[in-house]
């Protein structure tokens, strides 16, 4: 046997895991909509569907009614007749095209957030449930204590003592989505280091980082499909938070930007701007909440017989 | 079973949410307010809202005459006005005797003892104090020779000499206190009456500390008898009050809306006043029309449900208006309210640090400045976030105070892009190219956040990049006082009705950390300011004023600027009120229909 | 399980440590001054140094950091520059509310979930399950600030202009009975939103539960639905219920955060948040302490109960 072996197997799990997971129709379906979602992201990042700057010009006038008639501003400064899509915000920009434009930034959180914390969670976990010792012992420390207060006050300290804008919300974010992954695949670290394949490999004298890479990490991806897609609900989800604190992103649209800021508009009637970003961001939560419940389902190795 | 007693406790909750108020027969006046005090000491005193609250439980020495505009000092714990020496430095205030502090456990066997002029002196001393952080140190500061040494002495740490007697300031007698300025400084009788320079016993404030400030205990009409911090402060009738009658004289408008029918009886007319403290304008509002509030102060996002609307041309409304220029309340609200407005005395602006490398200066600095304005619509931000209702004005003096003059118009008032274009080529910016992104500070808020991306806009428009740098009010002040904004969105609110509050604003001498953020620093304005600081406002002030503000057009150290309105709705049932936020003290002559005529305290001596 | 309660209350040392020292770089290092908040519009230099000097921020982290935790272990709390109050009295006053926004919520959706939990178990793989289960997920999807927002809207700001009795828009009064009307919203809407994630949780437990041997046994044997929902299967999963309630507990004391600054309710975490916007770091450092003490004890109390419940568990 070589230590190809467990690569082998871990490699038949995956197919059999990818295999599931395809029969899976909600999975597959909120996969679909991911990928809409991100496919847009990516247009918009391409400068395919609007710009930044499309989506901070004003198109009309102040808070035209969905679907209503009005006055387009063209760029060489004239005006013509059209009819809004979803109507327009305080300052006369298209809320359409912030939507849109926010499906950028809602995955440029997500996708930055669940990298960098799944990243430093798993090399953290690695090293502190592979090696143990002091350094073991010093990370679990730092997992305990910022553990022990809840993570809300914690993201907003940080991005408080960082403040305001992309930078903030991701440091704040990652800071704290960390310590999840990290105990996890500590845990699962642990167990995966008394597997008679680790043990093989051990004793073919095989160095500690290449066990690492090669033969625990694969063993991983479960935990790391699963917490890749937690994190960027989370992240999603706080940067919504974090503007109603006064703490998002400033100068471009986003959907928590939207929701905070127009929490005034709604009272006096201007219904749009809110509903929409909280109609788009429901969607994409849900969508991914269900895409975690299909990798859950399909790449647990518990459930995968 | 189990829901239906939910349901029942559910009724029950919100049947005792309809009213909240006192003892049947008890006359409970109770209002709103859109922000939270957070101190009654008059040493703290930071905000208008902190001012509400400190001129309701405190007296000062004088006091703004309700009903007269443009405002008037009248004598409050003063028996009269001061004597005034010739060179116009030295004031002898002869005070009230006979006027006693409420009980309270800090005095001698819990009995409130009778005010001394050494109140008012021990006060400064505590201002002066560097160890009591005072905030409202700056009211006097540098204006007696004594207390300013007094202060140095304790710099450092060192124990403040509160025995040491100056002959600058002191109680000349019991009754009597007499002090000497450095220099003439006329607006004194406006420092004189602000709420933190009320006296206090000294021994209150060292009984209770740092907690002095949510246990006052003052010479105002109101004594505090709870305050639940961040939701409502209650305060009852103080019995002990001096005599303080309605004012019998007023203009011609208090007349014909009644405000003069209780002329000459003692006030306050309320037994108990409840202040609910909101951090919402939209909760506030609602409470306000349920109903529940005195008086009410429309949210500028409620203004199309409140006044008629004739027509729009772009984003700017057009209102209806009656004889006298004022909006008119649709149907719904002109049946339950009368409508009063309220210009105030505001400077909004939009400041370039001065001694910025780029942005500041009067060189290619000055002409960047110039174009930046040109590109900038103000009317236009006006429409936006105000509902076209502010009052855009040229310069540092705002409508209603003497000085201000209407002619003048800003040469650099945008939009006018050719003009900034050709001005910012100038500068040495040809459409933008060699000019570094510039940086903007401003709060947080949703608000400042759009109108600070609609000034953006504008100036992308002539090629200059601006970031927006919003943050949280501890980080402004920090940045502000360390001069490390480049632009500043920023508002001032008048301390006094005097032109001199608002042109202190481009004095070189009050810059970072004073209030001068902008840092504006001309040596010829300074001149100007420091010749005309000792005259009264008059015809020739007004004349250095405009020198000043014409100087101040040109370099264009900030562009703005704008004023608000207040729309206040009253109740038919609230009589009396008359909204002026220069004052604080309302409260005390406001008196509702549904009280009934005045008891016995309005007649008896 | 004396000793066991001993080593985990030593075992908090270090945690508590940890937390301090987080929280100390936090605002401290990375944070900003809070000394021009304090001086207002009209500040001196010297004013800033003195200041400064009487707050002892021109000390050396280390000296500060130190004077700081002596101050905590002496419970000598000290007085907040921002709310202008003693800590202590911060704390007394703004606990009530808290407790009243969150705890009656708590229960409420801790209970509604173990019961949607047993059905959905029960009725495994029935519409009723897939039912609650997307519903749930609907739930879960939701931005708690959106809810708030539209519950707001539509439950409190549109029956009052109407004219219609209903929910206090905002605010707070003290007393068991006149605070219910304001925390009632509050408490529906931490209910809407967490009933998601419980019954979620509930639900694979009690699923786990019904596939034991003894389940099918009181079937094949004809139990009824009742006995075998209320009588085994609920009394067996006690021990995840518990724990996950208790839990919870802590956030009860700061998860109202949100809740509390947009009902504007006087609670600790609205001061709290005040606090954090004014870099009033006594206060802050004082909250998060006690925070992070009860969230060990709830820790230690839930892994506890959890041995009484079941002998099984052992303490370790």
């Amino acid at each position: 046997m070589t230590s190809d072996a467990p690569k082998a197997l871990g490699q038949s799990l995956l197919q059999k895991s990818l295999r599931k997971f395809r029969r899976d129709k909600f999975g597959m379906a909120a996969l679909a909509v991911v990928a809409v979602f991100g496919l847009i992201a990516l247009g918009v990042k391409a400068g395919l569907f609007c710009t930044l700057d499309q989506a901070t010009t004003p198109v009309g006038d102040q808070f035209v009614k969905p679907f209503a008639a009005y006055e387009r501003r063209l760029p060489d400064g004239t005006r013509a007749k059209a009819v809004s899509v979803f109507g327009t915000d305080i300052q006369g920009r298209d809320v359409f095209t912030k939507l849109v434009y926010s499906i950028k930034q809602a995955f440029a959180i997500g996708l930055i957030v669940s990298v960098l914390s799944v990243l430093v969670g798993v090399v953290l976990g690695c090293i502190s449930g592979y090696f143990g010792g002091i350094v073991d012992d010093a990370l679990l420390w730092v997992y305990t204590a910022i553990n022990s207060v809840p993570f809300i006050l914690w993201i907003i300290s940080i991005s408080y003592a960082f403040g305001r804008g992309f930078t903030g919300v991701v440091v704040a974010l990652a800071c704290t989505f960390w310590v999840g992954v990290y105990f996890n695949v500590r845990s699962e670290v642990h167990r995966l280091k008394e597997m008679e394949f680790v043990l093989a490999s051990e004793s073919y004298g095989a160095s500690k980082w290449s066990i690492i890479f090669r033969d625990i990490v694969p063993n991983l991806t479960h935990l790391i499909f699963v917490f890749l897609s937690l994190d960027f609900i989370a992240a999603v989800k706080n940067e919504v938070l974090l503007s109603f604190l006064g703490l998002g992103i400033a100068g471009e649209p986003s959907w928590g930007v939207m929701i905070a800021n127009a929490r005034l508009d709604l009272l006096a009637g201007k219904w749009w701007e809110v509903t929409g970003a909280t109609v788009l961001l429901f969607i994409l939560v849900m969508a991914f909440n269900m895409l975690t419940d299909a990798l859950q389902d399909a790449f647990d190795p518990k459930k995968v017989g | 079973m189990k829901k239906q007693t939910l349901a029942l406790v559910a009724a029950a909750a919100l049947a005792a949410c309809a009213k909240t108020g006192g003892k049947p027969g008890e006359r409970v006046l109770e209002y709103g307010a859109v922000a939270v005090a957070g101190t009654s000491d008059p040493n703290q005193v930071a905000s208008m809202y902190d001012a509400d609250l400190t001129g309701l439980v405190y007296d000062a020495l004088y006091d703004y005459d309700y009903l007269a505009r443009p405002f008037r000092v009248v004598p409050a714990l003063a028996e009269g006005m001061p004597e005034v020496s010739k060179d116009r430095r030295t004031y002898t205030i002869k005070l009230k005797t006979g006027v006693f502090y409420p009980d309270d456990a800090c005095f001698e066997g819990g009995k409130g003892r009778e005010f001394e002029a050494k109140d008012f002196v021990d006060a400064l001393y505590r201002k002066a104090d560097p160890k009591s952080k005072s905030q409202t140190w700056w009211l006097v500061d540098g204006q007696f020779a004594g207390l300013d040494a007094l202060r140095k002495a304790a710099e450092g740490g060192k124990d403040f000499d509160y025995a040491a007697v100056l002959p600058d300031l002191k109680a000349v007698d019991r009754h009597t206190v007499k002090f000497t300025l450095k220099r003439p400084f006329p607006q004194i009788m406006w420092v004189l009456a602000k709420e933190a320079m009320a006296p206090y016993p000294l021994e209150c404030a060292r009984k209770y500390g740092e907690d002095f400030a949510n246990h006052p205990v003052g010479l105002g009409p109101f004594r505090m008898l709870e305050w639940d911090k961040n939701a409502r402060y209650t305060l009852v009738r103080n019995e002990k009050y001096r005599e303080s009658l309605y004012p019998s004289e007023g203009e011609e408008s208090d007349k014909a809306a009644g405000r003069l029918a209780d002329a000459g009886r003692r006030v306050p007319f309320a037994d108990k006043v409840i202040v609910h403290e909101f951090s919402q304008t939209q909760p506030y509002w609602l409470q306000f029309r349920a109903g529940k509030f005195a008086f009410g102060r429309v949210p500028g996002e409620f203004t199309e449900e409140v006044f008629k609307l004739k027509s729009k041309e772009g984003n700017k409304k057009i209102w209806e208006r009656d004889a006298a220029g004022n909006r008119i309340l649709t149907e719904d609200y002109a049946k339950k309210y009368a409508y009063y407005p309220l210009p105030l005395l505001d400077l909004i602006y939009r400041g370039f640090n001065f001694e910025d490398p780029i942005v500041g200066g009067l060189g290619k600095g000055k002409k960047l400045r110039q174009a930046l304005s040109l590109a900038h619509d103000i009317n236009e931000e006006n429409n936006l976030f105000y509902n076209g209702l502010n009052i855009v004005y040229a310069g540092i003096i705002p409508p209603g105070v003497q000085g201000f003059d209407p002619k003048v118009k800003s040469p650099y008032h945008g939009p006018d892009l050719e003009r900034a274009k050709k001005l910012l080529a100038e500068a040495g910016y040809p459409e933008g190219k060699g000019l570094p992104e510039l940086q903007e500070c401003g709060s947080e808020d949703a608000r400042t956040v759009e109108q600070t991306a609609f000034f953006i806009k504008n100036a992308e428009k002539i090629g200059v990049k601006v970031r927006f740098e919003g943050m949280r009010f501890a980080e402004l002040s920090k940045k502000l006082k360390e001069k490390r904004c480049q632009i500043m969105g920023l508002a001032w609110g008048g301390d006094w009705p005097d032109a001199q509050n608002f042109v202190q604003l481009a004095y070189g001498p009050n810059k970072s950390p004073g209030s001068n953020n902008y840092n504006y620093d001309v040596p010829e304005v300074n001149k100007l300011y420091e010749q005309a600081l000792p005259m009264p406002p008059s015809k020739e002030r007004d004349v250095l004023y405009q020198k000043i503000n014409a100087r101040i057009l040109e370099d264009q150290p900030f562009h703005g600027s704008m004023a608000r309105t207040r729309d206040y709705l009253i109740p038919p049932d609230t009589l009396n009120f008359k909204p002026e936020e220069m004052l604080s003290n309302h409260a005390k002559y406001i008196r509702l229909k549904s009280w009934g005529e005045p008891d016995t305290w309005g007649t008896k001596k | 399980m004396i000793t066991y309660i001993l080593r985990r209350l030593a075992a908090m040392v270090p945690t508590l440590l940890g937390v301090s020292i987080l929280v100390f770089v936090i605002f401290n290092v990375v944070g900003d001054d809070p000394v021009y908040l304090y001086l207002g519009k009209n500040a001196s230099p010297e004013q800033i140094v003195s200041l400064r000097h009487e707050l002892g921020l021109d000390k050396p982290l280390h000296v500060q950091y130190l004077v700081g935790m002596k101050q905590l272990l002496t419970f000598d709390l000290g007085f907040s520059m921002s709310a202008k109050e003693p800590i202590a009295r911060m704390f007394v006053q703004g606990i009530g509310p808290s407790i009243a926004v969150t705890l009656p919520g708590l229960m409420l959706y801790s209970g509604i979930a173990v019961l949607l939990g047993l059905v959905c178990a029960y009725w495994r793989g029935t519409l009723i399950d897939k039912f609650v289960v997307v519903g749930a997920t609907c739930g879960m999807a939701l931005s708690f600030v959106a809810v708030m927002i539209f519950a707001q809207y539509f439950l409190a700001f549109l029956p009052s202009q109407k004219g219609l009795q209903s929910f206090p828009i905002t605010g707070y009064e003290r007393g068991f009975f006149t605070c219910l009307p304001y925390i009632l919203l509050p408490n529906l809407i931490s209910c809407f939103v967490a009933l998601g994630y419980d019954t979620r949780f509930f639900r694979a437990v009690a699923v786990e539960e019904m596939n034991k041997e003894y389940v099918r046994t009181a079937k094949a044997y004809g139990a009824g639905t009742r006995v075998i929902l209320l009588k085994h299967v609920l009394k067996n999963i006690m021990i995840p219920i518990i724990s996950r309630v208790v839990v919870a507990i802590p956030f009860v004391v700061s998860g109202s955060f949100l809740l509390e600054s947009f009902f504007v309710i006087p609670g600790l975490g609205y001061k709290l948040l005040h606090a954090i916007e004014s870099a009033d770091y006594p206060v802050i450092r004082t909250f998060t302490m006690l925070i992070a003490v009860l969230v060990v004890v709830a820790n230690t109390v839930a892994d506890i109960l959890n041995s009484m419940v079941d002998p099984r568990v052992k303490l370790s």
